[in-house]
């Protein structure tokens, strides 16, 4: 059985499966729309060169609520998103070589399937991204806030904006430095011999085991597992379900009222709560 | 459950992860309680930075002190100085057509300092503009008792803002030709527009064209109004905020 395995593994081995692959690509597709958006209300020669400020204020809220969505509803159909899921808790922990790596510059090969600077960069998008969550719900649902707040908001939000900038620039220009990475997230392999150098201690016959060899299950406790898709789900649904009013103009007085956009992006919104609510009771079967 | 393949036992590994994710959520808040006296502190420090800087690049900055730009058209739309006509009519006894020259010369001037507050959260401090109070205007063309409104049409052809016509008779409610200093450019509503110190941005309407007096709301006020936006947006005390109104 191995034998076949490791000839075919001496010219490219399995990194990121078809679930990870779109996540990460409608992910960059909608964070490029973001950043684009953001650019426009943001930088004064643009604002005045494309204008139609209300519009363009719309499609940057939207994309930006809907950034986490792929990554939400790929960890919540169960078996198939359980790479990715094991990915990101592989992600969120750093070993001794990751905190050297990042600290001393000590370039030594990374001791699992990512290295430091990714887990860096993994971790600052889904802070900022967070940050930008909590900022961006204050000035757009600026209502129950003081002025100051919102002015805070304001500052931290283009600040990060301006963050964001950098670390989406400095992730694209990595991945151009290392093709055989670059490469891996558009066919989902990497050459064997990348592999054995540069994350000598990553078993590149995990991401394939099927059967013979069981996927080894995440760490993430289950509890919180159904937590976070119950929480999760409870809201995305309840904001789905705003927009459709919205949208449709049955609930009125906001600047979303009677405009269909908001009716199409409540339905999308509503149909990933509806798949998180399921995972979460999934989940909930699992357990007892 | 944990397979030896997975790596190294976890008991070996740190969750910088989760630090670096909780630090930024943590920063985020404190941001928003006290980003405002920070910005007002940075902005201080940054001002000599600014002030030398030839290439403007340090104005992408968000510090305090820079304006947005806002156009809800495709295209700002522009007019001369030489070709700007302001049409006040409506409920008045003799409608009439103001040249720049009147607005600029004319009629009588006053100049204001105030903070200039979006309801979004931007701000800048400290505006110098100058203009004409608007109640100069509506006396010039003499409102008819039945008036209760003052509508206002920008040349854009789709912003629009409205006044009760008491708030229109503010002193600090200008027919504004100057912004620090400079006469108004394009991009901040030039040649002439609307400044109305006490409220939120949105109702300084950029680009007027057209005074209107009525007796009744029209378009529910305005083109942000539509949108949801308080008809009467004192800074503070609108838009669900519960501060007192700043007084002059």
């Amino acid at each position: 059985m191995t034998s076949s395995v490791r000839t075919r593994a001496a010219e490219a081995v399995p990194r990121f499966d078809a679930v990870t692959r779109v996540v990460h690509w409608l992910t960059a597709a909608d964070g490029l729309v973001v950043l684009a958006t953001a650019s426009v209300l943001y930088v004064p020669a643009l604002s005045a060169q494309i204008g139609r400020r209300a519009t363009i204020m719309e499609i940057h809220v939207v994309a930006g609520l809907l950034l986490p969505a792929p990554l939400l509803v790929a960890t919540s159909i169960g078996p198939r998103g359980a790479r990715l899921a094991r990915d990101l808790v592989a992600l969120w922990r750093w070993t001794v070589t990751d905190r050297q790596w990042l600290r001393r510059g000590k370039r030594a090969a990374a001791d699992g399937k990512f290295n430091g600077g990714q887990k860096l960069v993994t971790a600052l998008f889904a802070g900022l991204f967070l940050m930008q969550l909590l900022t961006g719900s204050v000035m757009y649902w600026n209502g129950p806030f003081s002025s100051a707040w919102r002015t805070g908001a304001t500052f931290v939000h283009d600040w990060v904006y301006l963050g964001l900038f950098v670390v989406v620039v400095g992730h694209v220009l990595k991945a151009i430095g290392e093709p055989e990475l670059l490469r891996s997230m558009v066919t989902g392999a990497v050459p064997g011999a990348w592999a054995r150098r540069a994350r000598p201690g990553w078993d590149p016959e995990v991401e394939t085991a099927n059967g013979a060899r069981p996927l080894p299950a995440t760490t993430v406790p289950k509890g919180t597992q159904m937590l976070i898709r119950l929480v999760g789900g409870v809201l995305v649904s309840l904001l789905g379900v705003v927009w459709i009013l919205q949208g449709l103009d049955i609930a009125k007085g906001s600047g979303m009222s009677g405009e269909a956009i908001w009716a199409v992006a409540g339905t999308v919104l509503l149909l990933v709560g509806v798949v998180l609510l399921r995972a979460a009771n999934a989940t909930r079967s699992a357990r007892s | 459950v944990t397979d030896p393949a997975d790596g190294p036992a976890p008991a070996r590994t740190t969750p910088i992860g989760r630090r670096v994710v909780l630090g930024s959520l943590g920063l985020g808040g404190l941001g928003v309680l006290f980003g405002s006296q920070a910005q007002r502190q940075l902005s201080k420090a940054i001002l000599p930075i600014t002030l030398r800087d030839p290439t403007g690049l340090t104005d992408l900055l968000p510090v305090a002190g820079r304006f947005r730009i806002y156009s809800v058209t495709d295209t700002m739309p522009r007019r001369s100085v030489a070709d700007y006509r302001l049409r006040v009519d409506g409920l008045v006894e003799r409608p009439t057509e103001l040249s720049y020259d009147d607005v600029h010369q004319r009629l009588p001037q006053v100049s204001i300092r105030r903070d200039f507050q979006c309801v979004t959260g931007w701000r800048v401090d400290d505006v110098p503009w100058v203009g004409v109070p608007l109640h100069h205007v509506l006396d010039e063309v003499g409102v008819l008792p039945s008036a209760t409104r003052v509508h206002f049409h920008s040349f854009d052809g789709t912003y629009t803002e409205s006044l009760s016509l008491e708030q229109a008779r503010h002193d600090d409610v200008l027919v504004a030709h100057s912004l620090e200093g400079k006469a108004l450019t394009r991009e901040h509503g030039g040649p002439v527009r609307l400044y109305v110190a006490p409220m939120y941005g949105y109702k300084s309407l950029k680009w007027l064209d057209r005074i209107e007096l009525v007796d009744h709301l029209v378009e529910q006020g305005g083109y942000w109004e539509q949108r949801g936006y308080d008809l009467d947006g004192f800074v503070g005390a609108s838009n669900n905020g519960h501060e007192a109104p700043i007084e002059q």
